[in-house]
């Protein structure tokens, strides 16, 4: 602290010469309050000439950038290879699709096991821990749903059913085989590019106006892509092993070469994030559908617009559009829009896991993206809330192991994340995971300076602070409570979903807090 | 937002050049790091209020008072501290200073 140094009369007129009158303070006050203003009219006045809010209907599809991600480019994605990649059997590898077969099977011929497939008569002597939990599932789980569904007036979800339906009303075309459908309505004097690097400026503005909101592009690692799917819908496989036909579908079939055409050279990865409001009604209100389809539309769109300009193209990547021939994760990790997560699905900087991708494959001639390091994995290491919150206890809560795919990676057990989803009455989804992300944050001050940081933080130690804030001052149901009699949400439903306002007969219940 | 950012503005502007005449005449003047420690204040300050409104807007009422609590302790007590190490004469100094009038 500086003195007063009275005795030294050189400095005392010094002050004296500076000191400012009060008045003159106050029209100096006014001047630099009345500049400010004026510069701050000028800036606001330019910005709001350049910004997408004021382009009327059509803000969203501008690819307005939430998150730079061009300074934490990498050349390796960071993921660990570790090993070569064990394909299985999809068909039957999939809790889904197997008791869906067991389930037909049992329904179709009345004698059990006797008449499974043969794939499956396979999988189970190998399994036989998977031949009791797949019977479980239809002695315990289905009828405990069903008892669970009894206690609870399913006009509830009267609004969230109209809005599945509403979103699955108008869906793309399903694929065929690549060597015909990828081609049928490309042109046949392709537009010749001039440079990829402006190709594939164009494709993610493209994108963008068909409805994605982020967008990445990569060169197709074999990898990731399982094999076109056959064209046969999984649910007739046991109908047809019935009369002794069992079509086996080419997607990565018992470790076999697979034969990927050569022009999937590269993914156009396309992620749209779920409605931010809907989310947080997970589980009981969790629908995946809105964001399946507007990133599959968009893909399909895509495609069509590819097609015109003369090159093969296909879509895929979620149930919307078509079967699942690739692995979309890993191609928008190479792709650049965001890591792998603790629940072993992609976390976006912007949007955390609540994203859903479509994928469109083509070999128009475009500069791919590089991956980002967003030091994800720092932090999940730190981090364990969607383990913690799990309510099917499927996500792992340590390190990292290789998985089937050859990759280190964290990976949630699909059979507990099944059982649990497919215990939640009526919807039969979950979601917590998405929700409970630290990284699924609205866009505003305090979130975006906090992704900021957190991104940038290579000591962790930002990370601890946000963590320890983040458990300390957001409270959220403990996994417990998702489940029955207290059917938690994670937050409030959004008015527009509560089926009780605005209908008669509707009890207030679950909605209730 | 534009016009709540430019009112903030405008204050920051206001408040900045207040700080500045009225240190100078106090003969206080501070100097580029004792600014810097100020400048770094009025960011908690500002984190503290963000963090306050943000959580009510997003209907964290818990996350508002709970860390607003603790943000607003935390800057308080820096303030008093750094209003006292910056701009606060000891009285032993006064009258020092007086007796050598």
């Amino acid at each position: 602290m500086e003195n007063n140094q009275l005795e030294n009369g050189s400095v005392a007129d010094k002050i004296k010469s500076v000191q400012i009158s009060r008045r003159s303070l106050f029209k100096f006050a006014g001047l630099a309050g009345g500049v400010a203003a004026l510069g701050g009219i000028a800036a606001s006045s330019f910005g709001d000439a350049k910004s997408i809010d004021t382009m009327m209907g059509w803000e969203s599809e501008q690819g307005e950038v939430y998150f730079n991600r061009e300074p934490f480019r990498v050349d390796k994605p960071g993921y660990e290879i570790k090993g070569p990649v064990n394909r299985v059997d999809q068909d039957v590898d999939s809790p889904t699709f197997r008791r869906l077969y067991y389930q037909e099977d049992a329904l179709l011929s009345k004698k059990g096991e006797e008449n499974l497939m043969p794939r499956l008569k396979e999988y189970y002597a190998k399994h036989p821990d998977k031949l009791e939990s797949d019977r479980a599932w239809f002695t315990k789980l289905l009828p405990n749903l069903a008892e669970e569904e009894k206690k609870m007036n399913k006009d509830m979800w009267g609004i969230a059913t109209a809005w599945n339906k509403a979103w699955t009303s108008m869906l793309a075309p399903l694929v065929g085989d690549p060597k015909e459908w990828d081609f049928k309505g490309v042109i046949k004097e392709p537009l010749k590019v001039k440079d990829p690097k402006e190709t594939s400026k164009l494709i993610k503005k493209m994108a963008g106006l068909f409805g994605g909101t982020l967008v990445g592009i990569t060169k197709v690692n074999p990898r990731w892509i399982l094999g076109w799917g056959g064209g046969v819908d999984p649910r007739m496989l046991p109908i047809l092993a019935a009369v002794g036909i069992d079509p086996i579908t080419p997607r990565g079939v018992r470790g076999g070469p697979i034969d990927i055409p050569d022009w999937w050279q590269y993914a156009i990865v396309i992620a749209v994030p779920h409605e931010p409001n809907l989310i947080e009604a997970t589980p009981l209100f969790y629908s995946p559908f809105e964001a399946y389809t507007r990133s599959g539309l968009a893909a399909a769109r895509l495609t069509g617009f590819i097609k015109a300009l003369g090159y093969p193209a296909r879509y895929n990547g979620n149930p919307i559009i078509g079967w699942d021939e690739l692995l979309p994760t890993p191609l928008a990790i190479d792709a650049g829009l965001g890591e792998m997560g603790r629940p072993g699905i992609l976390v976006t900087p912007e949007f955390g896991p609540s994203v859903k991708l479509a994928v469109v494959l083509t070999n128009l001639p475009m500069e791919p993206d590089r991956p980002i390091n967003m030091g994800l994995k720092d932090f999940c290491d730190k981090c364990g809330i969607c383990a913690e919150k799990c309510p099917g206890g499927s996500i792992p809560s340590g390190q990292p192991e290789l998985q089937d795919d050859g990759v280190v990676r964290w990976m949630s057990d699909r059979e507990k994340c099944q059982n649990y989803y497919a215990s939640v009455p009526v919807r039969h989804m979950c979601g917590v995971c998405y929700s409970v992300c630290p990284w699924r944050r609205f866009d505003n001050a305090l979130h975006k300076y906090s992704r900021e940081l957190a991104v940038r933080d290579r000591t962790g130690i930002a990370h601890q602070i946000m963590l320890w804030g983040q458990k300390s001052f957001y409270p959220s149901p403990s996994k417990d409570d998702y489940n029955a009699p207290t059917w938690a949400t994670y937050k409030d439903v959004p008015w527009w979903m509560r089926t009780d306002m605005f209908f008669d007969g509707i009890p207030e219940g679950i909605f209730k807090k | 937002m534009s016009l709540y950012s430019f009112i903030a503005g405008m204050g920051i502007a206001v408040a900045v050049y207040w700080l500045y005449s009225w240190s100078k005449q106090r003969g206080q003047s501070l100097n580029w790091w004792k600014w810097l420690v100020v400048c770094a204040w009025v960011l908690l300050l500002f984190l503290t209020d963000i963090f306050i409104f943000t959580s009510l807007g997003e209907n964290e009422s818990r996350a508002a008072l709970m860390g607003g609590v603790f943000l607003t302790a935390i800057t308080v007590i820096s303030g008093v501290g750094i209003w006292r190490w910056f701009f606060t004469v000891p009285k032993a100094k006064i009258i020092d200073n007086a007796s050598k009038m």
